[in-house]
């Protein structure tokens, strides 16, 4: 299942489940970009793409105020060797 | 006995407790930590669903960073992060082109040897002797159901289970705290897992299956050993009450959480106020073990 998903985004076929796709892309690029999931920056990017703004507002300010949110990114000295991977697995696009 | 520490993305946010509660307990159990340095998200569940190559590199990113620091035996206490970086260490093992690609990628030499182990496995390894030393609560009165999820019982060449249908080792680490365990169903069903944000309905219907089993079994409590799973059964139950409005909540723990509570531990050092669901209720049935004098 896996594999014939990773080929349906090789060959840039529409996703059934776009939100799905949303999702994982949203979680790809806070690694990308941070080197570890950065839940604000993810959840922003989410809601950008699929347009859900109100889903789950009812619960930011308590995750916000049992401290579960993180409001920084997080900082990965190595992420160079993060981008590299990810460079790689886009098709060399460096 | 000193082990090598990887925390995962959750430890950080979502998850705390899972972290705040790891480190108290071993502190009593007078088991150091040595956190990996620099490590890294091991890109579950995105990057094994939309590349193979982000599936195998970004968990053996971590295990090259553990070579390098020396360690010999890997913790990751969030059964996502166990599975990932296990299946990467395997691939590379059985796939010497896999293996070379990465090496590349990470322009250094993998060592596929490694030991990484789960929570499980490690409370296996310390034995319920040990951990029954440091039990000072009495929880004779608490009842719970011991949720395994997926990732702790599958796949089953990953997971190392005792069973993978029908599990029994977390509770044999629960009953040597003194709590009761029950016998239930829905032990190794699926919560709906990353599911969560672009799903959120499959998660609550599939979580309140699993709640309504525990609370039909009569237990007080869940234990957990899976930072998404504890999100989906505390968080999501807020959903689950608010579709079903007569039901009584059910907190969810983390195992060590469970654990640092019958050592006596402060339940705020534990981290036990970050839960969705209130925990108060159960720690009534918690009291302090009376010293029998000879």
């Amino acid at each position: 299942m896996d594999a014939l998903r990773e080929l349906a985004i090789e060959y840039g076929i529409k996703p059934p489940d776009p939100d799905g796709m949303a999702f994982h892309r949203s979680f790809l690029n806070q690694i990308k970009n941070f080197g570890r999931s950065y839940e604000i920056g993810f959840l922003l990017e989410y809601k950008l793409k699929t347009r859900h703004f109100f889903q789950d507002l009812d619960l930011a300010p308590v995750t916000l105020i049992k401290g579960k949110l993180g409001l920084l990114p997080p900082k990965v000295k190595g992420k160079k060797s993060i981008r590299k991977i990810f460079a790689e697995a886009e098709g060399g696009k460096a | 006995m000193n082990l090598g520490y990887y925390p995962g993305c959750s430890a950080e946010g979502t998850g705390k407790e899972a972290d705040l509660s790891l480190k108290e307990v071993f502190k009593v159990l007078d088991i150091g930590l040595d956190e990996l340095e620099d490590w890294s998200c091991c890109g579950a569940t995105s990057a094994h669903v939309t590349s193979h190559l982000l599936s195998v590199a970004l968990p053996a990113r971590n295990l090259l960073l553990a070579q390098k620091q020396g360690l010999n035996e890997l913790l990751a206490p969030c059964a996502a992060c166990y599975s990932r970086l296990v299946s990467s260490q395997k691939e590379m093992r059985l796939d010497e082109k896999t293996r070379m690609r990465v090496e590349e990628l990470l322009e250094d030499k993998m060592n596929t040897g490694m030991k990484i182990c789960n929570l499980l496995q490690v409370f296996e390894e310390i034995g319920p002797e040990k951990l029954k030393d440091h039990i000072t609560a009495d929880l004779k009165n608490l009842k719970v159901a011991c949720y395994y999820g997926c990732l702790l019982v599958r796949p089953a060449d990953i997971a190392l289970a005792d069973d993978v249908e029908d599990p029994h080792s977390m509770e044999a680490i629960v009953e040597a705290t003194g709590a009761k365990t029950v016998n239930w169903n829905f032990k190794t069903e699926c919560c709906g897992a990353a599911h969560s944000i672009a799903h959120t309905d499959i998660v609550v219907k599939l979580s309140k299956k699993i709640l309504d089993d525990a609370i039909k079994r009569g237990a007080d409590v869940i234990a957990v050993a899976c930072p998404m799973c504890h999100s989906n059964l505390d968080m999501r139950q807020i959903a689950i009450i608010d579709q079903d409005k007569g039901r009584n909540p059910i907190p969810v723990l983390y195992l060590t959480e469970l654990i640092g509570l019958a050592m006596g531990i402060d339940p705020a050092a534990l981290g036990i106020n970050s839960h969705y669901i209130d925990v108060k209720p159960i720690l009534s049935k918690i009291t302090k073990r009376e010293v029998v004098c000879a």
